[in-house]
């Protein structure tokens, strides 16, 4: 198979003819996509994710920008001959195909004999765990059992890039548990290059080689996912991904690639200086902290004071939310609750951190 | 979502717009041009004639008492029965939402061929029963009776699609709060049913007054425009005051569709409940519930009765004179009406495929692409549905009847005319069920490579199918049973079933008259069994499409 990297250049799109009218749905969109990597567009609705990849698909054009796929422009390619293959969040199925048809559909445009095409659809259909419902109606299907269609009839004409979009959404928590799983292993048995569109953050970082996390058509950062968790480059890609605290700090000296800070009075020495902050000198700045990273503690043994506000058993953990002395509010989890101390509301208590674990970002 | 055009499209939209601007547009602007041109040059002066004669002012006035006559007491009866049927549990429902649809396929002068039989000079009722002699149903109170009877079944569809889709549990709401069903009725239902009401009245006002065969022969002295025109057109060959009359009668058709089609259909407010669903549980009580069956009985026995009367003059020799029975009727048919009959099923029948398809092909377009002056194109597709049959007739005899398009006589001008007279029902119907496919079906397909004409043909036609298919027995009776523009068109060589039975009954051969319109409705009534067999088990997957 021929390296099949996707580029994306400067793609933007704007909806809307009359100038009054017009949105930006994408705005400015860069990236370089390897051969076999699964890419995530991640964010909430409407920030340009599914427009992006239906320019891939071919089923919108960029008002401006160019793609490219293995390094041919297929920007003015229809999408019928852009050998991408889409599965749909609705899935899309052809209701009056069998199983067997809507797989083998696809075939129907490459030039195969009918015992080849036989061959490759009834491979894909053991790939994907459908052998025995060839004559079967996709209406006569359960969800999960629509969703594997979908995605043999894509896996079946060898797409140089296989689309996602929000294909799991349509699915019961659990099912989309082991869905999410196969899918991840089909296409790193295939190493199909994959762009896949969700707002499911969980998802987003089970699934993907890299995230890109997009708000308002403009792309916020691109990162493998523990580092759009840990090092998020600002407040909103920070609060997207998962519960975040963020407590408002000042910076005190910097020595070269360490700097101390002062958090509601108290000073901590030596935190690691990021690349999105190291042209801040001086002045205000935002701790960015995850509630996992915190320990609850009695009164007078951690860094910081504060007292229980509310707190919420979640089975495997308890989740506290704290006022601290100047009034910020901080989310703590508690981890494995059953034989720990568990503190009452209104009760004065401390909170602990590594300093490690803390990540500064502009205010 | 709407998708770009690629090159099979983009032929496609321009073919359409060519074909759409010859067959609907320039015969509807030769019709304004000839109003307009007295002597070869431009004038005004027909117009001024028009209103300067009281007798000709008058037609235009009758034609518009008349339609909102027959637009109020078909939008009544349309209402009670389409609330008696979807949201009362009466016994035989299925019978009487069968029967109450049946006007919709009859010729549209079948039942004044039963009025004349049962009311006229020698009416059963009036004559034989009554002993009234001086009483003549022709004018206005007979184009009342045949028109609402015949025009009803237009405000019960529109309304019955408005009504099931009130969902029950905003009435069960309503009932749960303290209201009493009629209380439930005025607050919740009707009000809900405004927009569908006020469509209705326009659709059935549109139709009353473009109807032409029902007051050529029923009017009497009640002179309305649709059959001035075409006595001045044909008959005096004037063929400036024959189109200016036309356009009299095309400028409320248009302001009421315009009306119907932008201001009263944004205003609805089915969107918001959804689904069609059946009542559950009865919101009248008993009393009322007695008074509706009263009513559904009195209807179906009144159509019943009308159409027996037509079966019954079939037979007998002279009606009122002589009722013994004969054959002689069907014998006189078969000499006069073979060769309309054949012509009318191959004008018909050809003209129905290619209806249904293109259709189908503008549906496509206007739902799924975008493109430069798609507004402009449905709007001129739906035009030809608002514009009366009496206005588009003249145009095509005075559009082509000289070059670059000489035509008349011919059947082609016949089937283009059913064509695009007929083509709104299939487009309206296939956006529809369109609107119900999600669009993800199509682009995976195009995705998975297949051209945009393959997707077409493989994937959506199958899926709308049952639009299709009721989009071809709609056009096909519409195309048997057109007059108004037909009788425009008609020729030696090829004649049409309506225009030799309307010229029966001018002529009072009552008997004939019944035998073909008899006729008429078998073909019919076949053709839609048949094609409803064909859609038949096609229910499987439409579960999948909503």
């Amino acid at each position: 198979m021929e390296a099949s990297t996707v580029s994306l250049e400067n793609i933007t799109k704007i909806f809307g003819s009359k100038r009054e009218e017009q949105v930006t749905a994408v705005d400015d969109f860069n990236i370089n996509i390897n051969q076999g990597e699964l890419v995530t567009l991640l964010g909430p609705s409407g920030c340009g994710k599914t427009t992006t990849l239906r320019m891939i698909a071919g089923f919108e054009t960029p008002t401006n920008g160019k793609i490219y796929f293995g390094g041919e422009n297929v920007s003015n390619v229809p999408p019928n001959k852009r050998n991408t293959a889409m599965v749909f969040q609705s899935y899309g199925l052809f209701p009056h195909m069998t199983v067997k048809e809507n797989i083998s559909y696809g075939l129907r445009f490459k030039e195969m004999t009918k015992a080849e095409v036989n061959k490759k659809t009834k491979q894909i259909m053991e790939l994907v765990g459908l052998t025995g419902f060839e004559g079967r109606n996709p209406g006569e299907l359960s969800g999960g059992q629509q969703q594997r269609v979908a995605l043999a009839r894509s896996l079946v004409i060898e797409p140089k890039v296989l689309l996602f979009d929000e294909p799991l959404s349509n699915l019961d928590a659990k099912l989309r548990e082991n869905m999410r799983n196969e899918i991840r292993k089909l296409q790193k048995k295939l190493s199909i290059t994959s762009i896949y569109v969700t707002h499911d953050q969980i998802e987003a970082m089970s699934l993907s080689d890299r995230i890109v996390v997009m708000n308002n058509g403009k792309i916020e950062q691109i990162g493998d996912p523990e580092e759009i968790y840990y090092r998020p480059c600002n407040a909103f890609v920070a609060d997207f991904i998962g519960k975040v605290n963020f407590i408002p700090g000042e910076i005190l000296e910097i020595n070269e690639d360490k700097m101390d800070i002062q958090i509601e009075g108290s000073v901590i020495k030596d935190i690691a200086v990021n690349k999105y902050i190291k042209d801040q000198k001086e002045g205000e700045i935002s701790i960015v902290l995850r509630p996992e990273s915190i320990d609850i503690c009695e009164a007078d043994q951690g860094r910081l004071e504060a007292k229980v506000i509310r707190k919420e058993y979640l089975g495997s953990y308890i989740e506290y939310v704290l006022k601290s002395k100047e009034e910020n509010e901080i989310t703590v989890n508690q981890f494995n609750p059953l034989n720990k101390r568990e503190f009452e509301i209104e009760e004065k208590v401390t909170i602990d951190f590594e300093k490690e674990d803390l990540h500064l970002i502009n205010k | 979502m709407e998708s770009k055009s690629d090159g099979i499209t983009k032929f496609t939209i321009f073919i359409i717009a060519v074909l759409i601007s010859i067959f609907v547009i320039y015969p509807l602007y030769k019709v304004i041009v000839v109003s307009l041109t007295v002597d070869g040059s431009f004038s005004l002066s027909e117009y001024i004639y028009i209103f300067s004669k009281s007798w000709l002012r008058g037609t235009f006035y009758n034609s518009m008492i008349l339609g909102v006559i027959v637009a109020t007491t078909s939008t009544i009866i349309g209402f009670i029965t389409a609330y008696s049927l979807y949201k009362v549990q009466l016994p035989m429902r299925g019978f009487f939402r069968q029967i109450v649809m049946l006007p919709i396929i009859s010729p549209p002068f079948m039942l004044t061929i039963s009025i004349i039989l049962l009311m006229g000079r020698n009416g059963l009722i009036t004559k034989q029963l009554l002993g009234i002699t001086n009483y003549s149903i022709y004018g206005l109170d007979g184009l009342i009776i045949v028109q609402t009877l015949g025009m009803y079944p237009i405000a019960y569809r529109v309304l019955t699609g408005v009504l099931s889709r009130i969902s029950p549990e905003l009435e069960n709401a309503a009932l749960n709060l303290g209201g009493d069903k009629g209380y439930v009725f005025r607050s919740v239902t009707l009000p809900l049913s405004i927009p569908g009401l006020a469509s209705a009245w326009l659709l059935v006002f549109v139709t009353s007054i473009a109807d032409f065969a029902n007051p050529m022969v029923l009017a009497g002295n009640f002179d309305v425009l649709s059959v001035q025109a075409y006595m001045q057109f044909t008959g005096m060959y004037n063929l400036s005051r024959g189109s200016a009359l036309a356009i009299m009668l095309l400028f409320p058709a248009l302001l009421a569709f315009v009306i119907e089609k932008y201001w009263v259909s944004k205003k609805s407010y089915i969107t918001v409940t959804g689904k069609p669903t059946g009542a559950k549980q009865d919101m009248v009580s008993s009393k009322v519930k007695k008074i509706l069956m009263g009513f559904l009985i009195a209807l179906t026995s009144v159509i019943f009765l009308f159409y027996f009367t037509v079966i019954m003059g079939s037979f007998f020799t002279l009606w009122g004179v002589d009722f013994s029975l004969t054959l002689e009727h069907f014998k006189y048919s078969w000499d006069v009406g073979l060769e309309s009959i054949k012509d009318t099923l191959i004008l018909a029948g050809t003209a129905t495929p290619f209806t249904g398809l293109l259709g189908m092909i503008i549906a496509f377009l206007i739902v799924r692409k975008s493109f430069w002056g798609k507004n402009l194109l449905q709007f001129s597709s739906l035009l030809s549905f608002a514009v009366p049959g009496t206005v588009i007739g003249i145009g095509y005899v005075l559009a082509f009847n000289e070059k670059p398009f000489i035509l008349t006589g011919t059947a082609a001008i016949i089937i283009l005319n059913l064509i695009f007279r007929n083509m709104p029902v299939g487009i309206e119907s296939g956006v529809a069920s369109l609107r119900q496919i999600d669009p993800a079906i199509e682009e995976a397909s195009t995705d998975l490579g297949a051209s945009s004409a393959y997707t077409f043909s493989k994937i959506t036609l199958p899926l709308i199918k049952p639009a299709f298919f009721s989009g071809l027995s709609y056009s096909f009776v519409r195309g048997m049973t057109a007059v108004s523009a037909i009788i425009f068109l008609v020729s030696a060589r090829w004649n049409h079933l309506t225009a030799l039975i309307l010229a029966q009954t001018e002529i009072m051969r009552l008997g004939a008259a019944s035998v073909l319109s008899l006729v008429l409705i078998i073909i019919v009534m076949s053709v839609f069994y048949l094609l409803g067999k064909l859609v038949g088990d096609d229910e499987e997957f439409a579960g999948m499409m909503n």
